[in-house]
């Protein structure tokens, strides 16, 4: 094995830091140093990770170590089917809810049908109803059960996960540095050495910024992002019993919107507006080139959309996992950063695009956060999406995009997308016999939800099964 | 609002067939009026014998039983292609249809294989996979049930007779209530404010109209170009050869589950094996060989009598710059050409079908769905053409002028990134939208002597022993499967597929 790459540091903290060095140290072999530079205070802007994930971060957190009998015992993390959306123009509230391929009737996709039938969507998402009735249980294996089509994130909160994963980072081996501030040596763009005000100067042949939206390891000149536009953002937590629902809230209003998680024992608020004086603010958009050289930027270091949606963990993840996949072999990084940088731009468009799609809503407000993040909605690969989708249900994809068509499905649909035509293959099945197949699906999904349990009940009985199980 | 009801196809190759017992089937309830005009004067190309396994799925979405399908066409299973002589002469590989060995936790297989490999601990990455080592034995056994499991992990296709698949489908189509003109088209007739084809006039003075016409006239493009006058985008500076010569012959030897691909100074020659009979051709850029040598070489290298004169086609590739332009939908040759060295044309073929039932107009040709099909395609077309390209460009040849052309090449920016990931560390630039996955472009540059310099260094955490364990039962298991794997002509009786027709011979055969 190439010997160039031997260090790698890691710079930054809060949720970001710690589970990039958690993730590299967990794949790294034995010859590679990794030294954890941990600036001590966690970025205020950490809450704008969201307090919500996508079905995707279980086995992602698995890796880590973060199983659920320790998410659930000891930190306030709950389950979420999906987040709801209210207020949201003239769109009647729905549930986004993460949900396993719908199937295929007849051959031919279920949207297909639902448009044929006017029937909603939300008709056949059991997990969305199982939300909105305030239940919850894990889906289970038998694809016979109807909760077996549903999938769930977690709805968490950023400084505890982080916290918890900063003690499974002490209790490793990896070298950690404590710094209040660190200082960066450039020669031209690539970084010599970093120089913690703690100590001696550290050098590394990749450095990863952690740093979230400081980006200790840019000039200021590369700090700009690509469409940019600044918001406020405002979070606060409220103590709450019993918990809440299985999903997170989202309400927009004049000045923007708010996002209410239902965590045990509390409630985590995020309000975002546009930029003001009397509110911490960030620029959202993204790097261009998040690795340059023989730095990394991962997270908020290299981009950041609002959380509305679960994307902004999604993004870390997948920073993450690129990452991985890239370490660098030798000096010359050359097709590391391309493929990083090609990967990243395509992963963070992908997901804003979905995100942005909330923002071609009808009746929104004509404020001036509204205007703008419909004025940088406007990707023409997003316009070829809604084009193709209002057209006759086509849903347009590209590479690997982080959301699935059940998102795509179920957001148009939430913000009453109806396409024009449906596939004309549909036409061949007698129209009783699609009705009579969905009719049965809506009636099994209607009859197991009132069986399944309160979230508050669920979470109280897993945990207890837990102790007597000594998990955690 | 009326509908778009009257289809025309013109041409009734493979491509022409296909489209007209596709769309007869999906949309049987609409009461479409399908007609579809083919002369017997003239003929088809045949344009490939060898297909992917996306076939499958084609077939079975029309209802075709399997056994049927095989007999009536001659068909015999592939597993992959065999490459001779490309990485350098003497050399050959099989793509094979199927990832090779197990993952490491969730790390692909062919990393730990190359880090092994640096260290001496495996052999070739070919005794990893099933669908290889059962191709190089003769064996064919359907996957089963379980995909994960070894002896199952793997995808087959057919190797067939596409004029008799062609008439096959055409027994299905005209069941369907398919109407087959025979004429030749002698004029197209545009409408003077939109400029759609309004009709097409046969040679015997009949007029056909259609709201919507699918051009499967082959390389002509009688309604796409030759009408509507469409334009080409010439991909010859990449896939220079733009000539053939094809013969079929008598059949010798075991019947193989693969198709053959051998690499030649001037292009590159094809066989292809049938129930009854062995395809060959000869895929050349006639710059650097005549017609004459190309059919001289052709004939001198047939394992048996041939059983008709050699046939000459021309070609050039490249890609129709509007596959659907007004109410013009262009399958086929017609839409483009990309050489058959990957077995691409019939599946091309498939996607346009695919893609037109998808987007099939209904009460009037709409341009977002012109818009969405080209696009669509496009990006099929681009991706079949970088990897066809990989084969002439990932190797060490340059034993004649065109090896030389394609060493000196500058590659499209797409192809090139793949190619420097691939050697700096064994990483695949991955892709969901198009046909050849990961393990293809494993195959073809590993089996061509792309050993990258590096490999994923998360390997590093594995002691190597037990990566060479992993390996060892990957391997054992592979062998045992395969042993109990029957030749595939046993395969054929019992599972009765075999065609039981005679073996065809040369009229004239020697003595």
């Amino acid at each position: 094995m190439s010997d160039s790459v031997k260090t790698l540091l890691v710079i930054g903290s809060g949720l970001a830091g710690a589970m990039t060095a958690l993730s590299l140290s967990k794949s790294l072999g034995p010859e590679r140093r990794l030294v954890y530079l941990r600036m001590s205070a966690a970025p205020e802007s950490d809450c704008l990770y969201g307090s919500v994930t996508a079905p995707t971060a279980y086995d992602f957190l698995l890796k880590l170590g973060l199983d659920e009998p320790i998410l659930f015992t000891r930190t306030s993390t709950s389950f979420s089917l999906g987040t709801k959306y209210s207020n949201w123009g003239d769109a009647t509230p729905w549930v986004q809810c993460h949900q396993q391929p719908l199937p295929l009737v007849h051959g031919v996709p279920m949207r297909h049908h639902l448009t044929r039938q006017h029937r909603p969507v939300s008709s056949i998402l059991v997990g969305a109803q199982t939300a909105e009735q305030g239940r919850f249980a894990h889906p289970p294996e038998d694809p016979n059960v109807p909760l077996s089509r549903a999938e769930y994130g977690y709805q968490f909160s950023v400084a505890e996960w982080a916290a918890l994963l900063e003690q499974f980072l002490r209790e490793s081996e990896i070298e950690i540095i404590e710094a209040a501030q660190c200082e960066i040596q450039f020669d031209a763009d690539a970084i010599r050495h970093v120089t913690p005000d703690s100590g001696p100067a550290i050098s590394a042949d990749l450095y990863i910024d952690c740093s979230g939206i400081k980006r200790v390891t840019r000039l200021a000149t590369h700090r700009v992002l690509q469409d940019e536009k600044k918001v406020s953002y405002v979070s606060a937590t409220s103590p709450k019993e019993p918990l809440g629902p299985a999903f997170r809230r989202v309400a927009a209003d004049n000045q923007g919107w708010t996002s209410t998680s239902s965590l045990q024992g509390r409630e985590e608020v995020l309000a975002i507006s546009k930029a003001r004086e009397d509110a911490p603010s960030s620029s959202v958009g993204r790097s261009a080139e998040p690795w340059r050289e023989n730095s990394v930027s991962i997270g908020h270091a290299a981009g950041l959309l609002e959380p509305l949606t679960p994307a902004p963990m999604t993004l870390l993840q997948r920073d993450i996992e690129r990452l991985l996949e890239l370490i660098p072999v030798a000096e010359d990084m050359t097709a590391e950063r391309r493929e990083y940088n090609r990967r990243f731009a395509n992963d963070f468009d992908h997901a804003k695009m979905f995100q942005d799609t909330l923002f071609h809503a009808n009746g929104l407000p004509a404020s001036d956060y509204w205007q703008s993040s419909t004025e940088q909605a406007q990707d023409p690969r997003l316009i070829r999406k809604l084009q193709q989708y209002e057209n006759r249900g086509v849903l347009v994809r590209y590479d690997l995009e982080p959301f699935n068509d059940e998102d795509w499905t179920i957001l148009h649909a939430g913000l009453g997308r109806t396409p024009r035509q449906y596939d004309l293959q549909t036409d061949s099945i007698p129209m009783s016999e699609s009705v009579a197949q969905l009719d049965a699906l809506q009636r099994s999904i209607a009859a197991m939800v009132p069986k399944v349990p309160p979230h508050h009940l669920y979470v109280a009985n897993m945990k207890r099964y837990f102790e007597k199980q000594n998990y955690a | 609002m009326t509908r778009v009801s009257r289809i025309c196809i013109l041409g009734g190759g493979t491509a022409g067939w296909m489209t007209a017992a596709a769309l007869s089937n999906k949309f049987s309830a609409l009461g479409l009026k399908i007609q579809l005009i083919e002369s017997d004067q003239i003929g088809t190309v045949g344009v490939g014998e060898a297909t992917l396994p996306h076939i499958r799925f084609f077939n079975q979405t029309l209802g075709i039983d399997e056994r049927t399908f095989m007999k009536a066409t001659e068909a015999t299973f592939k597993l992959g292609i065999e490459f001779c002589d490309w990485g350098k002469l003497g050399d050959h590989y099989i793509h094979p249809f199927g990832d090779y060995g197990m993952p490491v936790d969730k790390l692909d297989f062919h990393q730990a294989w190359l880090r092994l490999n640096a260290e001496g601990l495996v052999s070739r990455i070919d005794d990893y996979s099933y669908p290889i080592l059962a191709a190089e034995q003769g064996r064919f056994q359907m996957p089963g049930e379980d995909i994960d499991q070894i002896g199952s992990n793997f995808g087959y296709a057919y190797q067939f007779d596409s004029s008799l698949y062609a008439k096959f489908l055409r027994g299905y189509a005209e069941g369907n209530g398919v109407k087959r003109l025979e004429g030749k088209v002698v004029d197209t007739t545009l409408n003077s404010e939109t400029g759609f084809v309004e009709h097409v006039t046969l040679e015997s003075g009949e007029t056909v109209g259609a709201d919507l016409f699918i051009d499967c006239s082959g390389f002509r493009g009688i309604l796409i170009e030759q009408a509507l006058e469409t334009g080409y985008d010439d991909w010859s500076e990449w896939l220079p050869c733009n000539r053939a010569v094809a013969v079929p012959c008598e059949a010798r030897g075991e019947m193989l589950p693969y198709t053959r691909a051998t690499a030649r100074t001037a292009g590159w020659q094809w066989r292809i094996p049938l129930q009854h009979r062995t395809g060959n051709g000869y895929v050349y850029w006639n710059e650097y060989i005549s017609d004459d040598e190309a059919a001289h070489q052709l004939m001198s290298t047939l394992e048996g009598p041939a059983l008709a004169d050699p046939k000459q086609l021309f070609f050039k590739t490249g890609r129709r710059k509007k596959f659907w332009n007004k109410n013009v939908v262009s399958i086929g040759l017609s839409g483009g050409f990309l050489e058959p060295l990957e077995s691409t044309s019939i599946h091309l073929i498939q996607e346009g079908i695919t893609a037109l039932v998808e987007f099939f107009p209904q009460d009037r040709i709409s341009q977002l769905d012109a818009d969405e099909y080209n696009a669509q395609m496009g990006l099929n077309f681009e991706r079949v053409r970088d990897f066809l390209l990989l084969h002439y460009v990932a190797t060490q040849r340059d034993d004649s002028p065109m090896w030389r052309y394609f060493r000196d090449m500058t590659l499209p920016e797409s192809l090139q990134e793949k190619i420097t990931a691939w050697m700096t560390r064994g990483y695949i630039l991955q892709y969901e939208i198009g046909v050849f996955l990961p393990p293809s472009w494993l195959a073809v540059m590993l089996g061509q002597n792309l050993v990258p310099q590096a490999y994923d260094p998360r390997l590093d955490r594995y002691d190597a022993g037990d990566l060479a364990k992993h390996a060892d039962m990957i391997k054992a298991k592979t062998q045992t499967a395969v042993a109990q794997t029957p030749p595939q002509s046993d395969f054929l009786a019992q599972y009765g597929a075999a065609s039981n027709s005679v073996p065809l011979q040369a009229a004239t055969a020697p003595a």
